[in-house]
C-alpha cells in the first residue's frame, strides 16, 4: 500500500508515468528525452516505479523497454472506494432532505 | 493545513439539486440542518474561517473539524480528522470543499470533492495535480 503512494508522490515519477501510459512502452532513452536530468537519474526513478509495481521492464537486446503496469492503482482506488460509498450515502440523505424541504415550501 | 497534507487522493462528486443555493446553504452550514443527514450530532463555535466543532456519530465517536473557507452561497471548505477523537492536523485530515453553483431553473449544481487521503508520512516532494493525474491512470483500469 504504501510502495505505491510513496512512488506516485514524486512529480517526476508521475511525469513519467504519464509518459508511457501515453506512449506505451519506451526505453530509457525515449523515457528520458526531454526531462531536464541526466540518464542515470530518470534510470534510478524508472527503478523505484518497478520496485513499487507500477513499471514493468524487459530486455529486447541490449534496450530495457519499460511499460506502465497500473495494477497497484487498483489497490489505491479499492482503499478509496469505501469513503466514496460513505458520501453516497450522504449525499442521498441530503438530497433527500432538501427534496422534502422544497415540497413544504 | 501544510502543503504536505494537501493533495493527494481525492473522492468528487457533483449532485444536481432542485433547491436553491441558500437552502443547499443552510444544509451545509446550520448545525441542525447537517445533522438531519451527515452526523447525528454537531457542536460548534461560531462560523465563519477559523471556526471550529466537532461531528459526532453516535456509533463512530467525535470528529474534530475547522471551517477552512465560507463564501455564502459559492463556496464552503472544511478540514476535518479522519480518526476518531484524533485533533486536527494530527494523523491524516482531509479537506472538503464544496462548491454551489446556481440553476437556470432555480436548482443548484452542487460539487464535493474530498481530499488529502495520504498519510504525510508516504509523500514526498510536490505532489500538487496529482489528483488529476492519478484519475487519468485510473481510467486505464475502468476501460
Amino acid at each position: 500500500m504504501s510502495a505505491p503512494f510513496h512512488a506516485l508522490a514524486d512529480p517526476t515519477r508521475r511525469a513519467i508515468l504519464e509518459r508511457l501510459r501515453r506512449s506505451g512502452p519506451l526505453s530509457v532513452s525515449e523515457v528520458a528525452e526531454g526531462l531536464p536530468m541526466t540518464r542515470q537519474a530518470v534510470t534510478k526513478h524508472l527503478d523505484a516505479l518497478a520496485a513499487a509495481g507500477l513499471v514493468r521492464v524487459r530486455r529486447v537486446g541490449r534496450e530495457r523497454i519499460h511499460e506502465l503496469d497500473p495494477e497497484p492503482l487498483r489497490e489505491l482506488h479499492l482503499w478509496l472506494a469505501p469513503y466514496e460509498a460513505e458520501w453516497d450515502r450522504r449525499l442521498d440523505r441530503l438530497k433527500r432532505h432538501l427534496d422534502r424541504d422544497e415540497e413544504e415550501r | 493545513m501544510t502543503d504536505s497534507t494537501e493533495t493527494t487522493l481525492s473522492v468528487e462528486r457533483t449532485l444536481e439539486l432542485a433547491a436553491p443555493p441558500e437552502g443547499v446553504w443552510r444544509a451545509l452550514t446550520d448545525p441542525e440542518e447537517l445533522a438531519r443527514w451527515f452526523p447525528d450530532r454537531v457542536d460548534q463555535e461560531g462560523f465563519g474561517p477559523g471556526a471550529e466543532g466537532r461531528f459526532f456519530w453516535e456509533n463512530h465517536g467525535a470528529y474534530a473539524f475547522r471551517i477552512e473557507a465560507a463564501e455564502r452561497p459559492k463556496r464552503l471548505v472544511w478540514c476535518w480528522a479522519r480518526d476518531a477523537e484524533m485533533p486536527l492536523d494530527e494523523g491524516v485530515t482531509t479537506q472538503i470543499e464544496w462548491v454551489l453553483e446556481p440553476r437556470a431553473d432555480g436548482g443548484t449544481t452542487l460539487h464535493l470533492c474530498e481530499s488529502g487521503f495520504v498519510r504525510p508520512e508516504d509523500q514526498e516532494g510536490n505532489s500538487k495535480g496529482w489528483d488529476a493525474e492519478l484519475g487519468e491512470l485510473v481510467e486505464l483500469l475502468s476501460g
